[in-house]
């Protein structure tokens, strides 16, 4: 009997230390995707799970739409009149 | 945003609402010259917040169509806004104190009217919104240019229900991410060694936590059912788009 007592209290001590450290990123990934020359203003997902994002590079701005198994859904670019004022 | 030689400018901010078929409608400009306008919330009425950072800062209540509903402005010194919505198109906004180590919290109704404030010490925070609730991750400087991490949640009475401790000692400045998710919250940090990033359920109790040494910060956390997206966060020196899908 005491032999179990002291597993139980291993047990109970080691448990929330083991959630610490319970996992690594690469097991929460279904996928990434790198894309070279662009990066991200700001990003937003819609209610099918889209991840649409605004894109700068050095001359240009593009929203850019990515489905949530991975794919494109859109690529268009920005006019000046879209990404600023007009009123 | 322009600048003259040493100081930088920004021009204001335009809203366009992108249909469910991707079509991106008009820009209306919605605030000229002054504060750095980068926060942005829809809210359950069908509006949106648009937050303008410090000089001073300024919260923006726009129409469905992008009208300005009502406009209000806080103390120069709140800088960094963050805000989530809430039932009935009222919001929670946390701001950092510029001058002290204080957060400002304010619940927002839709018409503008301040329905409750709070302070809370801490040093940078997010917020995001879940079930009704007001949950924010912020931090507090430790020795040796450390930043201590903590959750902690508000419920709709504006009781602050529970408090969890995320992450020791990440260095102050480090890029973090915050977002609610259909089952709890993710957090992302930038820690010394490298990207953190965990899991709690909605009352705080941590699901999982990962570390990755290859990866420095994510940009962005987008939250998406479930599960969520990094922004950013691909391998160290690498400063393409890098675009993952999580949960």
């Amino acid at each position: 009997m005491p032999y179990r007592i002291t597993i139980l209290a291993f047990l109970s001590v080691t448990a929330p230390m083991a959630a610490q450290t319970d996992s690594t990123l690469a097991g929460h990934i279904i996928w990434e995707h790198d894309l070279p020359h662009l990066s991200a203003d700001s990003a937003s997902a819609d209610h099918d799970g889209n991840l649409w994002i605004v894109s700068s590079s050095l001359n240009s701005h593009r929203l850019i739409c990515i489905s949530s198994n991975g794919e494109s859904c859109a690529d268009l670019p920005l006019t000046d009149r879209q990404t600023e004022a007009s009123g | 945003m322009h600048a003259d030689g040493k100081n930088i400018y920004f021009d204001g901010a335009s809203f366009a609402r992108l249909s469910s078929n991707g079509k991106l409608g008009a820009a209306r400009q919605v605030a000229g010259e002054g504060p750095d306008y980068k926060g942005f919330a829809a809210l359950t009425d069908g509006h949106f917040l648009v937050l303008g950072d410090q000089s001073p800062m300024v919260v923006i209540n726009l129409n469905p169509d992008g009208s300005i509903a009502w406009r209000r402005t806080f103390s120069s010194s709140w800088v960094l806004p963050s805000a989530t919505a809430l039932e009935n198109g009222s919001s929670c906004i946390v701001s950092p104190d510029y001058k002290r180590a204080v957060l400002h919290l304010i619940w927002i109704d839709k018409y503008g009217g301040v329905r409750h404030r709070e302070d809370l010490a801490g040093n940078r925070s997010a917020a995001a919104g879940y079930n009704g609730s007001s949950t924010l991750l912020y931090s507090r400087h430790a020795a040796g240019y450390r930043s201590d991490y903590f959750m902690t949640s508000f419920d709709r009475k504006f009781n602050r229900v529970w408090t969890v401790r995320v992450l020791d000692s990440a260095f102050s400045g480090g890029v973090y991410g915050f977002a609610a998710v259909t089952d709890g919250y993710v957090v992302a940090i930038q820690a010394e060694d490298g990207l953190f990033l965990a899991k709690y359920a909605s009352m705080g109790a941590l699901i999982w936590s990962a570390a990755d040494t290859s990866r420095e910060h994510a940009d962005f956390v987008v939250p998406s059912g479930d599960g969520f997206y990094l922004i950013g966060a691909g391998p160290k020196g690498q400063f393409s788009l890098h675009v993952i899908r999580a949960r």
